[in-house]
C-alpha cells in the first residue's frame, strides 16, 4: 500500500460528494443568481458551521461503531446554561461559556461511562440521556427564554477574524484539531480499530473504554460549542434550541462518508455531507419550493450523493482498510490510514 | 485492580446517576401537589364543595404552556375549591406519552380522585379514540387551545375555549398591510406545515393577501415554528429580495429570529414584521421598536377560561359549547396600555 496510491484514492472517494456539492450549488445558481454571491456563500459557510461542528463531534463517536443521540439536547442544554448563567446571575460571559462547555463535557462522560462500564448499547445510552439532558435544559428553564447577552459573546456568532466570520473559524480550527487526532495520533487510530473489530482492539491492547469515553466526551462538547454559535447568533435560548438538529447531523455524518457501522470515516467527509445540507435547504429557501416538498427534495438528494459515492468507492476498501490499520499499529507501513473519505 | 476502580467508578456513577434523577424529580414535584386523603365519593354531575381537575399541557418547555398553567391556577384560585393536578408529557408533544396519561386519568375519574379534565391534544385527530373512552366513563371534558377533529359531531365535550387561528392570521395581515398603504413585496414564514394551527393562520395569510392586489407575495418558507429555523430561513431569503416590505411570521418565535436575521443585514427599519402569540419577549421586541406588531393569543387567558368553564359545568349551570376569545393587535401605539392590564389580571410577561 503505498502512501501515493492511497491519496489517489482519497482523492476519489471524496471526490464523488464534492461533486455532488458543486454540481447542487450550479444547478442552484442556474435556477437563481443571488446564490453564488459572495454574501450568501458566507451567509451559508457561516450558518453551516455551527452544524458542521456538531456532526464532526459525533463522527468520532460513530467511528468507534458507537452513536450519540443526544447530540441535540446537549446543544439545547449548553445554550440553556449559558444564557441562564449570563442573564441571571452575575457572572462574566467566558465562565457562563466554560460552565456550558463543562455541563455538556458531563452528559459526555456518563455517555461514555454507560456504554463502556455499564454495558450498554449505545443507542440505548445515549438515548437515554437526550431525555436526561433536555429534562435538566427544560428543568434550568422552567418554560422561560432568556435573551439579551453581552456584546463580548455576541461576538462569538456575528464578529469577524481577518474577514472570516469567526464561528467559520472556529469551525476550521476544530476540523484540523479532529482530523489531525484520528489520522496522525495513535489515539486516532485506536478509535478505527474499536470500530472496525473491537476484540482485536483488546487483543492488540488498546485502552479501549478510556478511548470510547474520551470520544463521547469529545462528541458532546462538540454539541456543547455549536450550541454556543446558534445563541450567540440569535441572542436567545429555550430549552428546544437544539431539538431538530439531531437528524441532520447524523444525516451529515452519513453522507460524509462514515459508516454508522463503525471503523469508517472521517471528519472531512463529515463536513462535506454538513455543507450538502446546509446548501440544499439555502437552495430550496431561495428558490421557494414548497415547504411541503421540502423534506422530500431533502431526502432525495441525500439517498442520490450515498448512491454516488458507493457506486465510486469499491466494496474492498474497507477491508484494506482495516488491514493497513493493523499494520499501523504494529508499527509498519506508511503512518497514513486510509479512510474513505 | 483496574477492574476494581472500574466498578468503583461504576458505582459512584450510578450513585450520582441517582441522586441526580432525584434531585429533577423532586424539583419537578413542585407541579403536582400531594393527593390528599379523601374519601372516596360516587362520580357525576353533582355539584361539590372541591373538585381536584387534571389540567393537560402539550410540553414542559414551550413558555405558552407555561403561562395556560399559570392562568389555571389562577382561576382556580378565584374559585376557591379547585385543585388543579397538571399533567405534560415529558416527551413534547408525544402522542403516545398522552394517549396513556389520558388513560390514566380516566382510571382516577372512575375511581373518584379527579372531576373532570381540561385538555389539550398533542394530536387532534390521533387523541380522539382516547379521548372518546373518557368520555364513555362519563367524564366531564373542556378542550382548549386547539380544538378536537370531533367535537362538532360529538355533544358529549362541554366546551371548546380557544383562539381562531385563521381570524387572528387575518387580523394581523390586515394590520401589517395597513403600515405599506397596502402595497409592497410580502414574504411569508411559515410554521409547521401540516400543523393545524399553521393552517389556519396560513389561510388568514392567504386570504388577505387576495384582497390587496397590490400586495405580493415573493417567498413562503418554512420556519417551524422555531427561531433559530426561523432566522436561518430570513438569512437566506434576505440575500435573493433586495426589497422586501413586510414579513409575516406564523409565530413570535421565528419573527424574533427574522428580527435578528434582519438586524444582521442591516435593514430592521425597512420592512414591518409581524408575529402571533405575544409571548413575552415579543412584548419586549415590541417596546425596544424592532418588532412591528403581534398578537395576544393569550395563553393565560385560555388556562384561566377553561378551568372556569368546567367549574361552571361541575356546578350544574349551563355554559356556551364554543367560547372563542377576543384578542388585541398588540403594537408600539398600545403596547404599553397592553402590559398593564397584564398586570391588572396578574399575568407575568
Amino acid at each position: 500500500m503505498s502512501s501515493r496510491r492511497s491519496n489517489v484514492k482519497g482523492i476519489l472517494l471524496r471526490s464523488a460528494r464534492i461533486l455532488v456539492l458543486v454540481l447542487l450549488a450550479l444547478v442552484i445558481t442556474t435556477l437563481n443568481r443571488d446564490f453564488a454571491t459572495m454574501s450568501n456563500l458566507l451567509n451559508i459557510l457561516r450558518w453551516g458551521s455551527a452544524a458542521t461542528i456538531l456532526a464532526a463531534g459525533l463522527t468520532l463517536v460513530a467511528i468507534t461503531g458507537g452513536i450519540d443521540l443526544s447530540v441535540g439536547s446537549v446543544l439545547s442544554l449548553s445554550a440553556c446554561v449559558a444564557a441562564y448563567l449570563m442573564t441571571q446571575t452575575a457572572i462574566g460571559w467566558p465562565l457562563a461559556v466554560a460552565g456550558a462547555l463543562a455541563a455538556s463535557a458531563c452528559v459526555g462522560v456518563v455517555n461514555g461511562i454507560l456504554v463502556t462500564f455499564a454495558g450498554l448499547p449505545p443507542f440505548v445510552a445515549t438515548y437515554g440521556m437526550l431525555w436526561v439532558a433536555a429534562g435538566l435544559a427544560g428543568l434550568l428553564m422552567r418554560g422561560s427564554v432568556y435573551y439579551g447577552f453581552p456584546k463580548g459573546f455576541l461576538f462569538l456568532g456575528a464578529g469577524h477574524l481577518l474577514g472570516v466570520p469567526l464561528p467559520v473559524f472556529l469551525m476550521g480550527i476544530l476540523v484540523v484539531v479532529l482530523t489531525f487526532l484520528l489520522q496522525k495520533t495513535t489515539y486516532g487510530r485506536e478509535l478505527y480499530v474499536i470500530g472496525s473489530n473491537i476484540r482485536a482492539a483488546r487483543l492488540a491492547g488498546i485502552k479501549i473504554d478510556k478511548a470510547r469515553i474520551i470520544a463521547y466526551c469529545i462528541s458532546s462538547i462538540c454539541a456543547g460549542m455549536a450550541g454556543l454559535l446558534y445563541i450567540a447568533r440569535l441572542n436567545a435560548a429555550d430549552s428546544a434550541t437544539g431539538e431538530l438538529m439531531l437528524r441532520p447531523a447524523i444525516a451529515a455524518v452519513t453522507v460524509g462518508g462514515t459508516s454508522l457501522l463503525g471503523g469508517l470515516g472521517s471528519v472531512t467527509g463529515t463536513v462535506t455531507g454538513s455543507f450538502i445540507m446546509t446548501v440544499v435547504l439555502a437552495g430550496m429557501n431561495i428558490l421557494n419550493i414548497s415547504s411541503f416538498l421540502q423534506p422530500t427534495v431533502t431526502g432525495g438528494i441525500l439517498i442520490g450523493t450515498v448512491i454516488a459515492d458507493v457506486a465510486m468507492r469499491r466494496r474492498e476498501t474497507m477491508e484494506e482498510d482495516v488491514f493497513s490499520l493493523f499494520q499501523n499499529l504494529a508499527g509498519k507501513g506508511s503512518v497514513e490510514s486510509k479512510k474513505g473519505g | 485492580m483496574q477492574k476494581q476502580r472500574a466498578s468503583i467508578v461504576f458505582r459512584l456513577t450510578m450513585l450520582i446517576l441517582v441522586v441526580a434523577l432525584v434531585v429533577a424529580v423532586s424539583g419537578c414535584g413542585g407541579d403536582s401537589a400531594p393527593e390528599p386523603a379523601q374519601e372516596e365519593e360516587p362520580a357525576g354531575p353533582t355539584p361539590k364543595d372541591s373538585y381536584t381537575i387534571a389540567f393537560m399541557v402539550k410540553n414542559m418547555f414551550n413558555p405558552f404552556w407555561k403561562l395556560c398553567k399559570i392562568g389555571a391556577e389562577k382561576a382556580a384560585a378565584e374559585t376557591g375549591k379547585v385543585r388543579i393536578v397538571h399533567y405534560s408529557p415529558t416527551k413534547p408533544d408525544n402522542i403516545e406519552e398522552q394517549t396513556r396519561m389520558v388513560e390514566d386519568i380516566t382510571q382516577k375519574f372512575l375511581a373518584g380522585e379527579i372531576d373532570g379534565m381540561v385538555f389539550v391534544p398533542v394530536d387532534y385527530k390521533a387523541l380522539v379514540p382516547a379521548l372518546n373512552e373518557a368520555l364513555d366513563a362519563g367524564m366531564p371534558i373542556v378542550i382548549y387551545c386547539n380544538n378536537m377533529d370531533d367535537f362538532a359531531q360529538n355533544d358529549r365535550y362541554i366546551a371548546y375555549v380557544g383562539q381562531n387561528d385563521y381570524e387572528l392570521g387575518k387580523a394581523i395581515a390586515e394590520y401589517a398591510f395597513s403600515k405599506v398603504d397596502y402595497s409592497g413585496k410580502v414574504v411569508i414564514i411559515e410554521g409547521v406545515p401540516a400543523a393545524i394551527t399553521n393552517i389556519d393562520r396560513m389561510r388568514g395569510f392567504h386570504e388577505t393577501l387576495q384582497k390587496y392586489p397590490d400586495m405580493e407575495l415573493i417567498a413562503s418558507q418554512t420556519g417551524q415554528y422555531r427561531r433559530v429555523p426561523g432566522m436561518q430561513v430570513m438569512e437566506n431569503l434576505l440575500q435573493t429580495h433586495p426589497q422586501i416590505d413586510v414579513v409575516l411570521s406564523a409565530n413570535d418565535d421565528m419573527a424574533l429570529g427574522c428580527i435578528e436575521a434582519i438586524e444582521a443585514a442591516g435593514r430592521l427599519g425597512e420592512m414591518v414584521v409581524t408575529g402571533i402569540d405575544g409571548i413575552p419577549d415579543s412584548l419586549a421586541s415590541i417596546r425596544a421598536g424592532r418588532l412591528t406588531a403581534t398578537i395576544d393569543y393569550s395563553g393565560f387567558r385560555q388556562g384561566y377560561n377553561s378551568v372556569h368553564m368546567i367549574v361552571k359545568a361541575l356546578d350544574g349551570e349551563p355554559v356556551d359549547r364554543l367560547i372563542m376569545l377576543d384578542f388585541t393587535v398588540i403594537t408600539q401605539d398600545n403596547i404599553e396600555d397592553f402590559l398593564r392590564q397584564l398586570d391588572e389580571i396578574g399575568q407575568p410577561y
